[in-house]
């Protein structure tokens, strides 16, 4: 599909040092963070410099047919920014400036390729805060971020990257470069189409430019672990917390077999019998506050039959165990040799009920399931340990799949909290959508993007 | 690759390891400069996950990729799999052991692959070095002259006209007994490291023994794949290193170091199964020139204050390869007149990665002017590490930076403070 006068167009646009087409680096760049399918090289990397040359190179792919795949970092798990039928894929990396941190405005404007975590900084030197933190932080791009509509540890309280974009600047499929939404904090003109691109997965425009809305930095922080005996009593404290008008910034949960698996990689501490932890952390700017949410948490977890609560003494103690939590993912590997990590979420007071399913279905079909999750938001990662090469087992991780979205889905429930669709969802997107919503969604990539060039085969 | 079918099967599970959660892209020097997801760990091990598998080709942009490592293990320390990166990668290079190297590189290893040859070809070469090389204008150092492979750009340190351990007298009196391996770099560039290793363990009352027969650690070969030679060196070391009587082995090089505390074992594993007990023997015995300070000899007299500003560079191999970072520090910290202070990133890669350097100028020249920019920083005026090369490649960039900094080794630092 690539001919060579269109590789030559290409490397015209971008030049010669920015467009590489060795089969080693197609082989790299045919991969994402996803575990389990099966990788296709795209026919070029290229990276280009700014908005205008993404917008020739998307002239060129509608007049000459040829995918494009945005990419930021390549931490989907969702196989979002995998290539499926050749074409190029079309890096970020080379547009990662923070253009402007405005204080007064509380706003931020930059490109998409600016890594999440270097922003973290960036922000939190002038006593700002951009709350998104998913688990990739320190390699995760605000632009896949924008893209995925990410979230992350802080999300219950803060909610996700959904909840701070303002504006963008997108490449359109045509190639026109268009400004949407704005820097003010209300705006109400025209569709929402800032909304409509944040968590579309690189199929309706190439993100060039962002604005977020920013915070004040809250002054205060403390942090937990609670250590529970029974699984049960650690999912009724979730819902009883939030019951009780406690909103924490973070109630993440770790069952038994994530327990496990973090320590063995991490070396926390963490207690190796414990059914279930829960990591919690209020904040917030005024001290007396911060502290007595964390004494009444500490209280409603007692009631609940903690066995233990260790709160942080200082800021390293809880980085410590937050880190070890972030790295949760390689650790699951240890196990065996392939890790899927679902991402079904359910109303909050669902969670006991979520947690009961899984473990169901680890026992019926026998596998390894290790589940962390965001628990406060309802958001669950169970962890699908298995052995990619074994057939059998292959087929028992399938079906728990199945089920498992299916009684996500009957709790009112969804696929896919923060990683999205991308390629290994959408075979279920039906069950949540419907003919019809799979049609709404169809028409508008139609009628956005005629000719299917970004990021074909994703989402329906 | 050029082993044995269990081995292989062995490293094609561990590059399974790898998630692809691309953590590594936060760590790597190399990815910092790059930006490109080829030379990253994370490419680096699916790339050598379809070699092992037969669908990857030992192609030039293969060797190329493996080349773009520093051996700085950074990936491997932050890998929440823990995946042996740096290990898989250094054995995939073997595979490449048997192609053309780059002359320099080429030169260079046959010169450490007969040791003897080696002694005396640099002992020839001092005299000659000033027809090769011309000074710098403060004579720290000096710029080849020829292009001999390795970039002319480069700053080495003038080779000295005699070795090291060929000066020294075998034996030292005193109570406690102890060989010194002081390695390739010591031997013929840094003598003033070697002369303050054996002063301050003098000053302890330590009976130095300097065995003669210890050859070169085997590093740069077993970085770049050729294991088996390595193999060869690291025999000879320990039949050198064992026949002395002595309690303890000390080690100024941070690669050195490496090699006879972990090293020497695997490679007789794989190699040299005959001699895996005496390399195990050997390890236990063996301490970097800080562990061994602070465990005998913080009972010496510390007379002549440092009035200066003092910062720490931690070698790859030292901290990450051996664990050590803490012992330097308060080696440094326990000098009087030292202002401490951290730099940011101290345990970042120079930019050295051994003969790294030499190939990739640029590259590794622009990980080192970060590493300078952070020293510098600090406000120090000499900068400590505890390994040659680290020397070597940091004052390099020093001089290149018109930074008034100098590094030193942190033995060269007590040996000051000692009494005269
Ligand atoms: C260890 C680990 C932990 C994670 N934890 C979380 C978590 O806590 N919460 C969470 O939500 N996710 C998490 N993720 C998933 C993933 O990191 C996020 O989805 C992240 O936002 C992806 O960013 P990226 O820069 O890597 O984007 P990529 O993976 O490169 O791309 C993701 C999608 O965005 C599109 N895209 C990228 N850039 C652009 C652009 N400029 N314009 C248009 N489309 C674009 C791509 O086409 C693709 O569809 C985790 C992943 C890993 C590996």
């Amino acid at each position: 599909m690539l001919n060579s006068k269109v590789l030559k167009e290409i490397t015209q646009i971008v030049g010669k040092e920015n467009v590489f087409t060795a089969p080693e680096d197609l082989h790299c760049y045919a991969e994402d963070a996803t575990l389990g399918v099966i990788s296709k090289p795209p026919e070029a990397v290229v990276k280009p410099g700014s908005a205008e040359e993404i917008s020739r190179i998307l002239k060129l792919a509608n007049k000459e047919h040829f995918p494009v795949v945005p990419r930021g970092a390549g931490t989907s798990l969702s196989g979002g920014a995998m290539p499926l039928e050749g074409g190029i894929v079309l890096e970020t990396n080379r547009l990662n400036k923070i253009l402007e941190i405005d204080k007064e405005n509380l706003t931020a404007f930059v490109q998409p390729g600016v890594i999440t975590a270097k922003f973290h900084q960036e922000v939190e030197k002038l006593g700002l805060f951009f709350p998104p933190d998913p688990g990739s932080m320190a390699v995760s791009t605000l632009g896949g971020n924008v893209a995925s509509s990410s979230g992350g540890l802080r999300g219950l309280k803060y909610g996700t990257t959904r909840d701070y974009v303002l504006g963008l600047q997108v490449v359109m499929p045509w190639g026109a470069i268009v400004n949407i939404g704005g820097r003010t904090a209300k705006n109400v003109t025209g569709y929402d189409l800032t909304r409509l691109m944040v968590g579309s997965e690189g199929t309706l425009g190439v993100i060039t430019e962002i604005t977020v809305k920013l915070l004040p930095l809250p002054s205060h922080s403390r942090s937990m672990l609670a250590i529970f005996d029974q699984l049960d009593n650690a999912a009724e404290t979730i819902s009883a917390i939030i019951a009780n008008k406690i909103i924490p910034c973070t109630l993440d949960i770790m069952d038994n077999n994530a327990i496990k698996a973090i320590e063995a990689a991490s070396k926390v501490g963490l207690p190796l019998e414990a059914e279930a932890i829960l990591l919690i952390e209020v904040d917030g700017s005024i001290e007396a506050v911060v502290e007595d949410e964390l004494q009444r948490v500490q209280e409603i977890c007692q009631e609940y039959k903690v066995r233990e609560v260790q709160v942080a003494r200082t800021p390293e103690e809880k980085i410590k165990v937050w880190q070890a939590r972030r790295n949760s993912y390689g650790a699951f590997n240890k196990l065996n040799n392939t890790d899927i990590v679902e991402d079904v979420t359910v109303p909050r007071s669902k969670v006991p009920d979520m947690i009961r399913v899984i473990r169901d279905l680890a026992e019926r079909y026998d596998l390894t399931i290790a589940t962390l999750g965001h628990a406060g938001d309802g958001n669950m990662h169970p962890n699908i340990v298995y052995d990619r090469n074994n057939k059998d087992e292959v087929e028992q991780v399938e079906k728990a799949v199945d089920d498992m979205f299916a009684a996500a889905i009957k709790m009112g429930g969804t696929l896919s909290g923060e990683h999205g669709i991308g390629l290994t969802k959408k075979p279920f997107m039906k069950w949540e959508m419907g003919d019809d919503g799979i049609e709404v969604l169809a028409r508008i990539k139609n009628a956005l993007d005629p000719n299917g060039i970004l990021n074909p085969g994703k989402m329906y | 690759m050029n082993q044995t079918k269990d081995q292989l099967d062995f490293w094609q599970a561990e590059t399974i390891k790898c998630v692809k959660c691309g953590t590594c892209r936060s760590v790597c020097p190399i990815f910092e400069q790059l930006d490109h997801e080829t030379v990253v760990a994370r490419g680096k091990i699916s790339l050598i996950n379809a070699m092992l598998e037969g669908k990857q080709d030992f192609s030039p942009r293969m060797k190329e990729v493996l080349g773009l490592c520093l051996v700085c293990k950074r990936c491997t320390a932050n890998c929440p799999g823990g995946v042996k990166i740096d290990e898989i990668v250094t054995r995939a290079r073997t595979a490449f052991e048997t192609k053309t190297l780059s002359i320099g590189k080429r030169a260079a290893f046959r010169l450490v692959r007969s040791h003897s040859f080696f002694n005396t070809l640099l002992r020839t070469g001092a005299k000659f070095q000033n027809l090769f090389f011309r000074r710098d204008k403060d004579k720290q150092g000096m710029y080849p002259r020829l292009p001999v492979g390795i970039s002319r750009r480069r700053l080495l340190a003038p080779i000295a006209s005699h070795s090291f351990i060929g000066q020294q007298p075998r034996r030292i009196n005193g109570k406690m007994k102890v060989a010194f391996y002081a390695g390739c770099m010591i031997n013929h560039i840094y003598h003033d490291i070697g002369e303050a290793v054996v002063k301050v363990l003098k000053a302890g009352q330590v009976d130095v023994i300097i065995p003669k027969r210890q050859v070169c650690c085997g590093t740069p070969l077993s970085t770049s794949g050729d294991r088996s030679s390595a193999a060869e060196l690291a025999a000879r070391n320990i039949e050198a290193l064992t026949a002395v009587d002595v309690d303890a082995v000390v080690v100024a090089c941070a690669s050195c170091g490496l090699s006879l505390k972990k090293e020497f074992v695997e490679l007789c594993s794989e190699y040299k199964p005959e001699l895996v007990e005496k390399a195990k023997t050997l390890s236990e015995k063996v301490y970097d020139f800080s562990e061994f300070y602070l465990k005998y000899l913080t009972d010496l007299k510390l007379e002549t204050p440092v009035n200066k500003k003092v910062t720490y560079h931690d070698p790859c191999h030292l901290v990450r390869g051996q664990g050590v970072s803490q012992e330097p520090r308060e080696i440094v910290k326990s000098i009087p007149g030292v202002d401490f202070v951290e730099a940011k990133d101290a345990d970042k890669c120079c930019g050295s990665g051994g003969s790294f350097s030499l190939i990739h100028y640029d590259l590794s020249t622009a990980i080192n002017d970060e590493k300078i920019a952070n020293l510098d920083q600090t406000g120090a005026e000499i900068s400590i590490t505890s390994c040659p090369a680290c020397k070597m490649h940091i004052n390099d960039g020093l001089a290149r930076n018109n930074s008034g900094q100098q590094a030193k080794h942190v033995a060269e630092l007590l040996a000051e403070t000692l009494l005269k």
